[in-house]
């Protein structure tokens, strides 16, 4: 069994010619936990490196547990940050488990996309994201990072 | 294949098992994991099965959640994407380790299971299976 030590980046084996070297998948790109004892917050708020006129289709999950809440975590969210006019186009937020539910997508305050979700409770609460870049001239295989992070009491824009 | 994000040592663990099996009888599956119970052991832990009932013709991603504290589980749950299998239960076996169950939808059925150990008290501890069994017993098996 491999230990790697850093994010892991799988590409996608050359299907596509010139491309043998991206990463399609990237693994493992950021961790979060937090044990809010006093419970105050209820949202999360992730800043990635994407900018909004990037022209780039990125998918992010994240993979975890809520403790207090004794549910699993599986969540995405996706979006198309469109070059021409800086806009975010195809958002959309999913969840498979009830552990944290995608809230939103928008544009922080320096123009890097961000992601927030709501959770019922952040008393112990851990997820570990991973990004998909699949997307032929639209961002394939550049690599996504999240770059800041946030616990809020209210569900509106942070960054 | 552990992964340990780039931020930090918490890590995911891909395919930290592998359950198959062709028995056209069993009904259940139980896997016996590396995790004691013991009170000097404690990791909140959530598991995914990810595979394919060949015979329901279902895919299966299947997800068991637990707090393994001093001698006890807590907020245990139990949730599935697809029809392929059902988690269904965490239990300790009688040897005191950490307990699977999951109800199955057909033969020919095979899953790896994921772990992810990321949100709190044993973050990043490697998580294995050492038994399995594929039987019809609903209760605990091991």
């Amino acid at each position: 069994m491999a230990n790697l030590a850093q994010s892991t980046k799988i590409g996608n084996g050359g299907i596509n010619g010139g491309y043998e070297a991206s990463a399609t998948m990237q693994l493992g790109i950021y961790n979060y936990r937090l044990a809010d004892a006093d419970r105050t917050s209820r949202y999360l708020h992730f800043k990635t490196n994407v900018l909004r006129n990037s022209g780039r289709m990125v998918r992010v999950d994240a993979v975890g547990y809520d403790y207090a809440g004794a549910r699993p975590i599986r969540c995405s969210w996706v979006w198309y940050s469109y070059s021409v006019d800086g806009n975010l186009y195809s958002v959309g937020l999913h969840n498979a488990y009830p552990g944290m539910v995608p809230n939103s997508v928008y544009i922080g305050a320096d123009n890097y996309v961000c992601i927030s979700a709501s959770a019922r409770d952040l008393y112990f609460i851990g997820v570990t994201f991973d990004a998909y870049t699949p997307s032929n001239s639209y961002g394939l295989g550049q690599t996504v990072a999240i770059t800041a992070s946030a616990a809020t009491a209210s569900a509106g824009n942070y960054f | 294949m552990k992964v340990f994000p780039s931020n930090g040592g918490y890590l995911s663990q891909y395919v930290a098992g592998h359950c198959q099996t062709q028995d056209g009888t069993a009904t259940k599956v139980h896997i016996k994991l590396n995790l004691p119970k013991t009170s000097l052991y404690s990791a909140m832990v959530m598991i995914e099965a990810v595979g394919f009932a060949y015979g329901s013709a279902q895919a299966i991603r299947s997800s068991w959640c637990f707090y393994q504290y001093l001698s006890t589980l807590y907020s245990v749950n139990v949730n599935n994407v697809y029809p392929g299998m059902n988690a269904e239960a965490v239990y300790y076996s009688t040897d005191n380790f950490v307990c699977l169950r999951g109800g199955l939808s057909g033969y020919f059925s095979g899953f790896v299971l994921n772990a992810y150990v990321n949100a709190g008290d044993g973050a990043g501890i490697p998580i294995s299976v050492q038994a399995q069994a594929w039987n019809t017993n609903a209760g605990n098996f091991y």
